[in-house]
């Protein structure tokens, strides 16, 4: 373990195990290259307190994320402890989504290769093709007008309204935000998520036209996918958390 | 309650092409499977455990359970899909002890596509050959048994099945020989579909020499697949020689 690597705080130990679970989403998502450059936020609300998450500083590496050095942010956009500042997308586009959606603990936001090569298509959607698309039916919104960066809270306003009360919105010319009742389960959405893009992209890339899954189909597999939700992802992070806990131990200090 | 059987190298040859897999971004999530039959014995088989990644998988943590459900050793039962899936395969095909079930990335996503087939474009596709059924209709997740007895009729006699808007199944007499053929389908579809993303038309093999190749590599089927899992276990060996376990 490295010598800069501290022991979480009196005040961190309440929450240490959801702080692990998100340093876990960070360190997998940087193994997936999900990341961008230090840019790019994942944030876990506390239970029952929207105005107050848990958050990435932008001065780190996905990779380099442990369970101490997550911020504690507030709505106003103040972080607890007078620790690193939380960037202004990251304070515009997170505080806004959770303010709105008290029902969704997690909110996780990437430019990930493949769903975003799709937010930068002319009509491009994730289409019912693939079995993993069919988890999606229904759940996404799609924010097509492009405003620049999100550097002040009336962007995240409207991108909380574009995303209204569903679980996705795909954001033109820019990128993805996942929401999830857990880290758990936000992860394997967002997994999944970026998993189908990639294979829709390819099949895409093969000048074929992409063939339908029939609409009754759809249906009862987005039925089957939606009774597994409740648990979905738990058994994918835990095993994650087991490899890093070899391989990356630090990431739960 | 166990099988009076040695299953110690299966288990090994088992974990050994699961992570491999996993290296070489053939896995998906926590899912899919690879199963093993118990030799003479379709009703029961060796198959990866429940919510493990492939890197993790070693020869003790696989499950052996029966067609009916039972399982004679291991942590719990495997996960649904793989239950309904593979009993039924093994079942209807008691010549092929593998049976191995993925999403694998460019293969998948022929399946995903009007006519995506293999085309004999490249060596590496005359090696499948008149061995693929195309199972065309996607009928949701494999949830009880009826969808896996209806991917065995798809499947038929042949090697291999490509699953519309899903994945494929490869099967094989060993451990080695599926996993070779794995291997090299998803070679063949991932040259396939960068040929083809180029817009350039793709370049048939002549039907005649098509034929001649496909019969060479049955020919050497037997000793070809064994080598690559000889190597890939003695590199396991020494980085990772936990998979034995």
């Amino acid at each position: 373990m490295s010598a800069t690597v501290h022991q979480l705080r009196e005040t961190e130990l309440e929450y240490a195990e959801e702080r692990r679970d998100l340093a876990a989403a960070f360190r997998w998502a940087a193994r997936l290259n999900l990341n961008e450059g230090v840019w790019n936020h994942f944030s876990l609300a506390f239970p029952g307190e929207p105005d107050r998450f848990l958050v990435n500083s932008n001065r780190l590496h996905w990779s380099e994320i442990t369970a101490s050095n997550l911020l504690v942010a507030h709505a106003d956009g103040t972080v607890e402890e007078n620790r690193k500042k939380l960037s202004r997308t990251g304070h515009a586009i997170h505080s806004r989504i959770h303010l709105a959606r008290p029902d969704k603990r997690c909110i996780f936001h990437v430019h990930s290769p493949n769903i975003t090569a799709l937010a930068c298509a002319m009509g491009g959607r994730v289409e019912p093709v693939h079995q993993s698309a069919l988890r999606f039916a229904n759940r996404i919104n799609h924010d097509d007008d492009y405003h620049g960066h999100a550097n002040d809270i009336a962007e995240g306003v409207r991108m909380a309204a574009a995303l209204g009360d569903r679980d996705v919105l795909f954001l033109a010319n820019h990128g993805v935000i996942v929401l999830g009742d857990s880290v758990a389960q936000a992860f394997n959405d967002l997994y999944y998520l970026e998993r189908t893009a990639s294979l829709q992209v390819k099949a895409m890339s093969t000048g074929l036209r992409l063939k339908p899954v029939a609409k009754d189909v759809i249906d009862f597999t987005a039925g089957q996918f939606a009774e597994l939700r409740p648990n979905s992802g738990r058994g994918f992070l835990a095993s994650i958390r087991r490899i890093l806990d070899r391989e990356a131990p630090d990431y739960a200090y | 309650m166990s099988l009076d059987i040695d299953l110690t190298e299966d288990r090994r040859d088992l974990a050994a092409i699961l992570r491999w897999s996993a290296r070489i971004g053939m896995n998906e999530g926590v899912c899919n499977h690879f199963s093993l039959a118990v030799p003479g014995q379709p009703d029961a088989f060796l198959v990866n455990p429940d919510r493990m990644h492939w890197s993790e998988v070693t020869a003790s943590s696989i499950v052996l359970c029966k067609s009916d459900g039972t399982v004679l050793e291991g942590d719990g039962p495997p996960e649904d899909t793989a239950f309904y899936i593979h009993s039924r395969i093994h079942m209807a095909r008691p010549d092929m002890r593998c049976v191995l079930h993925t999403h694998m990335p460019y293969a998948t996503a022929l399946t995903m596509v009007e006519g995506g087939r293999i085309e004999p474009v490249h060596q590496s596709s005359l090696r499948f050959y008149d061995r693929i059924a195309y199972d065309d209709e996607y009928a949701g997740l494999a949830l009880d048994g009826g969808e896996g007895d209806r991917m065995a009729r798809a499947l038929g006699n042949r090697d291999v099945m490509f699953l519309a808007n899903h994945g494929v199944m490869v099967l094989g007499e060993t451990v080695g020989r599926a996993f070779d053929d794995l291997y090299y389908l998803e070679r063949a579809a991932m040259m396939q579909v960068l040929a083809m993303s180029t817009g350039l038309p793709l370049k048939h093999v002549p039907d005649d020499v098509a034929r001649l190749t496909a019969q060479q590599y049955a020919d050497d089927r037997q000793l070809s697949g064994d080598k690559f899992l000889v190597a890939i276990r003695r590199i396991l060996d020494r980085e990772e020689p936990e998979y034995a376990n």
